[in-house]
């Protein structure tokens, strides 16, 4: 049972740091793009 | 529309945990790491097979694009490449007694996830975007040559590791379509996410 917990917990720790780290990648590109070339309003 | 796919493919992964955890729950108990390790399978297999299309498309057609999305399929066929290969030593430590042994699947698994990596690798090692495409497209067609290896090995030849898995009941064979469905679906939205990652900072630089 250990095993299998710890199984499930690996993978979904791999997969959500993953998630994060993308979603925090995109969203600080994003904003660098924003100011680098702002748009008008 | 990201967000959705993102949703969705979690509500589906918690309905097969769901149903693996009553009805589809295989024994010993062990066994259901199945329903992670085969998903994390198929999609760093998937996405290899991404990586190999993509880079046959951007040598042909020499659109960034293409190679945006060779290098996106190749980090996330690296993230499952790396989940296949926990699990399955866990899966190993606990039915084997053992973490690692050299049969033919564990072997080319293992030189999957170490392809992967070569991968990112030799893509961090270069600045210049021409001559960094064109190398990373021409190893990704040499590095999927280990995919039809990965599936044939348990089939070709006797192995510890067996060649596919038998359900007892329907229950059983659901709870996996949906674990691989839910799992296919969290890969395409994180290639997707990469490949724009890619876009942007080429627009930055």
């Amino acid at each position: 049972m250990n095993y299998l917990i710890g199984a499930f917990a690996v993978s979904w720790a791999v997969y959500f740091i993953y998630l994060i780290y993308m979603g925090c990648k995109l969203n600080s590109l994003s904003k660098r793009l924003e100011s680098k070339y702002p748009l008008e309003k | 529309m990201r967000v959705t796919v993102l949703i969705t493919s979690f509500v589906l992964m918690i309905a097969s945990g769901v149903i693996a955890n009553t009805k589809g729950a295989i024994e010993p108990v062990v066994r259901n790491i199945v329903y992670i390790h085969v998903p994390a399978s198929i999609c760093s297999l998937v996405c290899f097979g991404g990586l190999f299309v993509f880079s046959i498309m951007y040598l042909i057609k020499k659109k960034p694009i293409f190679d945006y999305l060779g290098a996106a399929s190749a980090e996330v066929a690296f993230v499952f490449a790396t989940v296949l290969n926990i699990t399955g030593m866990i899966f190993a430590k606990a039915e084997w007694g053992l973490w690692w042994t050299p049969s033919m699947r564990l072997i080319t698994s293992a030189i999957l996830w170490f392809l992967a990596a070569a991968y990112l690798i030799l893509r961090s090692s270069f600045n210049e975007q021409g001559n960094k495409a064109n190398l990373c497209a021409v190893f990704g067609i040499i590095a999927f040559v280990d995919v039809p290896f990965v599936y044939i090995s348990a089939r070709m030849m006797r192995d510890i590791h067996r060649p596919s898995f038998s359900f007892d009941s329907s229950w059983q064979s659901t709870a996996l379509g949906l674990a691989i469905l839910a799992t296919i679906m969290l890969a395409s939205t994180l290639i997707w996410m990469r490949a724009d990652i890619e876009k942007l900072n080429e627009k930055l630089n």
